[in-house]
């Protein structure tokens, strides 16, 4: 518990820092002083700002402040905080399923969006690790094909491919149904993940792996031993995108596994079901629901912001 | 017929030629064998059936025939009479999708450089307003559309404002155009996060020194975001605006979501969605994915190259 | 690190093992018979007894499942069944028969059912035979329920206030009035007792179920039976469009709107505060607490608003006969649902086969019949009811009068036979497109584009312009 203690005030510490560094640099920094007309300006736009941040923010605080009242204070006492504080609804969330929610509760969506959504980012970053390193280290024939194929299925749309993709995983690899079908369609190594992959490694220095040949290394050696710890940065970066994405996916699974719906599917009719029954317990779902993805983000949130500019360029 | 590109010639080693395969040919094969025929069966086969399906008729015990002679391209014969005759919604689809084009080309995209722009220049709070932009990227769509239609409701702190203010919110989602309205509201509040990550990003790229001596010159604001900011942000600019043509095709949830009862307002993708759904007469889906390929693709890619155009090279 | 990295993908492959591991089809036992419901407005007690009764009389265990989702997995599970039989509303069934994915049930039509005397076709609710079997004569389906649709009221509160069940459309609405006036105020200050409450955002169809009834009452039986084969005036089903032509064939329809307009829209202080917006959770707890005095719903009314609005009645309710237009040509009922399936699947062992049709007689039978009516609190399943004793059941006053409504009226329903029909079923209903009008039109009452007369004329133009590609999806040509 100490240490815990420790590690937070460490934390807190460092962000105290960084804001005051960051207030330093808004108001001595040249660049970002400001004067007359431009300082209006700046104050107009922070008030524009400010306001749809709160545009955002107020429902998820109106939802929350909500999800405290019991069913029957929310129709009386909508915009008042709770009289009558109760943690019933979020009871009740963990625990409803029916018909509707195809006998599954939230916690039984939350476990298949773990399954489907982290297996699938571990194949899929596997396999794109490979193929980009590949593609981008070695000579072989075909090379230049094989890149400018996945270039070209990368910047030429296509629209609704579902109906044959569906016939194929139907009556060619009989895996829909299945979990399996679901990570298949996610686990290919050529998508975005692949150009950005294929572009650190392109950059990488490639003294270490000259030393382990030297040594004798083979390489799949030199791959697993030397090549994916360096690339160690980018590769969780990329995990993490693609879990987001992955873990908010409709189609593949609603359309693939409609018997175990995933958070992203199952919501849909927990809601369905709820706003039926009771506001405040699908507030309690909603909360549910988003707080995983939030700690994630918390705990990732450098990473994710300096890799999502990369991650979201090459959709 | 492998080896390593960077390999320098002091380190290669001589050629071993008992072997019938080199080690490193087939860890080549080994690394690259899922994902090819992950790709050869994902995306060749699948557009590949795709173009096959779209040339066939759809039996009604379940299975296909090929059409011939006259009636070869009868999907999509069929594809420009519905569209002619709004038949099952064929030309409000095509319109509510196209609308999408405008929403997030010409307004989310320019709300978002605007804004990026302030961000950029580390407007009080800017590091929590980035922070906040994250947020309808993390979150599930359903959520979104959720908490967006419980707020503009007629229980929600929004609808209670709008009935104040003599708009019947429980009106909205009733008709066609009310709800488009709500739905481009509703992508425009929840796209311009995306646009602005990306945009700041961009930004931040460029050099401090081209800053400063636009500060040291005088240069107002306005003109320092026209000259200096979007022409340097052009690449990520380009891909946005790819991004918001491709919308046209790729926003399917969100009407549906939010205006399940006026079908009118749905997608090409909203309705190919639920063409396939049930997993019968796949051909009628195919065609309509092909022939908006067909007309999407080409539009789409020089767009692209014209863009990249634009601002010729600038590196920095 | 690295070791991590190596143990992924063997992490990897067994999940993958593992998941495959799974069979999903049922290790079926000789003794065993699976069964599949649609988890709808019928609850799941009657079929938990039933399956009781069943085994305890052969010594076959029926194992059920309810599920929602059935429909959309349909077709994977007819080629690989998890269920001997399944029960649902907008089975494919005229598609999978011509795939030959169901059993044909000739055998099952043609054997008598135990303690009745007739075979089980004979025991067969009218209307049901021609909407079980294909062109080909060969019978697929059992229709699962014989439905009854209208207004179903509050009889207590009717009671206690000497209102009588309005016989004519006029008595309806001067009942209304008088409800308004009666001003019967409630707990909330200021609110009082209004005529009807009805569901606008989720199920604004259920007025079709009091709107079809005036259509059958102005045209008559042959009317919809006329509409609904979907043909052309020269018999042809590339002119099938003409059945919407809003002057001839579809204008009872038409007028039967123009009723409800009358009704509904012209006086908007009968429905409920902003009916356009309420949910069905909404109206149910209305009715269910006594906040409004009718609401139209079907034959599932009774099971479905106490579930849903979690109030138990503590007054007695009672569906009336849907109130008579001018000049109507009859008493008639819509049976809701008719062309909700039991089938079948065909790839089964012989075995279940016979296990599942031997169920299905079972149910064919009085003591099933009963325990149906009594579990599903006022549903009929689609057998004739005039030989099944319902006794005590009978002084229910709602499962009393969906009775008298079934066996006094005449039934009519819009199953149609018509591939074009049922190829296009999204699209091809009586409000052509899946488009309904009713809460427009309550929120905008003056808008002529909710009139009578546009919608008649839209819901034309609609079917002339997409029959010609509907008649093309259904296999047919342009001059068929």
């Amino acid at each position: 518990m100490a240490s815990f203690g420790y590690t937070f005030r460490k934390h807190w510490r460092k962000k105290r820092d960084d804001l005051r560094q960051a207030k330093y640099t808004r108001e001595h920094d040249v660049l970002f002083k400001r004067k007359g007309a431009t300082k209006a300006l700046f104050i107009f736009m922070f008030v524009i700002l400010t306001i749809f941040v709160i545009s955002f923010l107020f429902p998820f605080a109106w939802i929350l402040m909500n999800a405290f009242k019991p069913t029957s204070e929310f129709g009386l006492n909508m915009m008042g905080w709770p009289k009558d504080f109760t943690f019933q609804n979020f009871v009740d969330a963990f625990t409803f399923k029916d018909a509707t929610t195809k006998n599954k509760s939230i916690l039984e969506m939350l476990a298949m969006t773990v399954l489907i959504a982290g297996v699938g980012t571990l194949v899929t970053v596997f396999t794109s690790t490979c193929a980009a390193y590949v593609v981008a280290k070695y000579k072989f024939f075909g090379r230049n094909v094989i890149f400018a194929v996945v270039i070209f299925s990368l910047i030429v749309p296509i629209v609704g491919s579902l109906p044959s993709q569906m016939q194929m995983m139907k009556n060619v690899l009989h895996l829909d149904g299945t979990v399996i079908g679901c990570i298949f369609i996610y686990s290919g190594g050529f998508g975005a993940n692949f150009l950005l992959l294929y572009s650190f490694f392109k950059n990488l220095s490639w003294t270490y792996v000259e030393a382990a040949k030297v040594d004798g290394a083979n390489d799949f050696v030199i791959f697993f031993r030397i090549i994916i710890p360096m690339a160690k940065g980018p590769i969780i970066a990329i995990s993490i995108i693609q879990l987001i994405g992955l873990w908010n996916d409709y189609q593949t699974p609603a359309i693939y596994l409609p018997k175990y719906p995933t958070l992203a599917v199952g919501l849909q009719f927990l809601f369905e079901k709820m706003q039926t029954l009771s506001y405040p317990m699908m507030f309690a779902t909603i909360i549910i629901a988003i707080l995983p993805i939030l700690i994630l983000f918390a705990a990732f949130s450098k990473t994710i912001m300096e890799n999502t500019s990369v991650g979201g360029l090459k959709g | 017929m492998t080896r390593i590109v960077e390999q320098s010639n002091t380190t290669r080693r001589p050629r071993r030629k008992r072997r019938f395969l080199k080690a490193s040919t087939i860890f080549v094969i080994v690394m690259l064998a899922y994902s090819v025929l992950h790709f050869l069966l994902m995306w060749v086969g699948v557009n590949f059936n795709s173009i096959l399906l779209s040339f066939k008729s759809y039996n009604r015990n379940g299975t296909y025939s090929w059409l011939t002679g006259a009636r070869f391209f009868e999907n999509f014969e069929l594809i420009f009479t519905n569209i002619g005759k709004n038949v099952d919604n064929y030309q409000s689809m095509l319109f509510s999708s196209l609308a999408f084009f405008v929403v997030s080309c010409f307004v989310t995209l320019p709300i978002s450089l605007f804004f990026s722009y302030f961000i950029f220049k580390k407007i009080l709070a800017s590091g929590f307003f980035k922070v906040i932009f994250f947020l309808p990227s993390i979150i599930p769509l359903i959520i979104l559309t959720t908490i967006y239609s419980i707020t503009v409701g007629s229980n929600g702190p929004v609808g209670q404002l709008l009935n104040a203010m003599g708009i019947e919110s429980a009106n909205l989602f009733l008709t066609h155009t009310s709800s488009s309205w709500m739905i481009w509201i509703f992508c425009v509040w929840a796209g311009i996060g995306y646009d602005v990550i990306l945009l700041t990003a961009g930004m931040s790229r460029i050099p401090r020194d081209i800053l400063e001596s636009c500060k040291m010159d005088g240069v107002p604001s306005f003109w320092e975001f026209i000259r200096i900011v979007i022409p340097l942000t052009w690449s990520t600019v380009t891909t946005l605006f790819i991004f918001g043509m491709m919308s046209v095709f790729t926003v399917f949830l969100q009407p549906w979501y939010l205006a399940p009862k006026v079908n009118t307002t749905w997608t090409i993708g909203t309705n190919i969605y639920f063409a396939s759904k049930g997993g019968r007469a796949l051909n009628a889906p195919a065609a309509l994915g092909l022939f908006y390929s067909i007309i999407g693709a080409p539009i789409i890619v020089g767009t692209r190259a014209l863009l990249n155009k634009f601002f010729g090279e600038v590196s920095y | 690190m690295n070791k991590k990295i190596f143990i992924l993908p063997l992490v990897a492959t067994s999940l993958f093992l593992s998941l495959t591991a799974c069979d999903r089809t049922p290790k079926r036992g000789e003794n065993e018979l699976y069964i599949t419901v649609y988890d709808g407005g019928y609850g799941t007690d009657w079929i938990d007894q039933v399956s009781k009764d069943y085994e305890a009389k052969t010594g076959v265990k029926v194992v059920w499942t309810a599920d929602q989702s059935i429909l959309d997995r349909m077709d994977s599970e007819l080629e690989n069944p998890e269920s001997d039989i399944y029960m649902s509303h907008d089975i494919r069934w005229q598609e999978y028969a011509e795939a030959g994915q169901l059993e044909v049930l000739d055998d099952l039509y043609e054997s008598e059912v135990e303690g009745t005397g007739k075979t089980f076709k004979q025991r067969l609710c009218q209307g049901a035979e021609e909407v079980s079997k294909l062109e080909d004569g060969h019978y697929y389906k059992v229709c699962y329920t014989q439905g009854a649709g209208g207004l179903v009221y509050n009889k207590t509160m009717f009671d206690q206030n000497n209102w009588s069940v309005p016989q004519t459309y006029d008595q309806l609405v001067a009942l209304c009035e008088t409800i308004n006036n009666a001003h019967i105020p409630l707990d909330d200050p200021g609110q009082y007792v209004k005529p009807i409450g009805w569901s606008g955002a989720d199920r604004e169809y259920y007025w079709d179920y009091i709107l079809f009834e005036w259509w059958a009452q102005l045209g008559g039986a042959e009317a919809i039976n006329q509409y609904k084969a979907y043909l052309g005036d020269d018999g042809k089903y590339s002119t099938g469009y003409q059945v919407y032509n809003p002057s001839t064939n579809h204008e009872e329809f038409i007028q039967a709107y123009q009723y409800w307009r009358d009704l509904i829209v012209a006086n908007p202080t009968f429905s409920n505060t902003k009916p356009q917006d309420a949910k069905l959770f909404n109206v149910n707890s209305m009715f269910a607490s006594g906040q409004v005095a009718m609401i139209p719903y079907a034959q599932w009314a009774k099971y479905e608003i106490q579930q849903n609005s979690g109030i138990q009645f503590n007054f007695d309710i009672a569906m009336m006969k849907t109130p008579k237009v001018t000049g109507a040509k009859g008493d008639f009922n819509y049976n809701v649902g008719f062309g909700d399936s039991m089938v079948i699947p065909s790839n089964i062992p012989d075995s279940s086969k016979e296990n599942a049709k031997d169920f299905l007689r079972y149910l064919a039978g009085k003591e099933a019949c009963k325990t149906f009516v009594d579990k599903a609190r006022g549903a009929f399943l689609a057998f004739d009811y005039s030989i099944v004793d319902l006794g005590d059941l009978l002084n229910d006053t709602y499962i009393a009068s969906v009775y008298s409504k079934l066996t006094t009226c005449t039934n009519v329903n819009v199953c149609s036979m018509n591939p074009v029909a049922y190829i296009n079923s999204a699209s091809i209903m009586p409000w052509i497109g899946n488009t309904y009008y009713y809460s427009k039109a309550f929120a905008a009452p003056t808008n002529d584009a909710y009139s009578a007369t546009t919608v008649g004329n839209n819901i034309y133009t609609t079917a002339q312009n997409g029959w010609a590609s509907w008649v093309r999806l259904a296999g047919f040509g342009p001059n068929d």
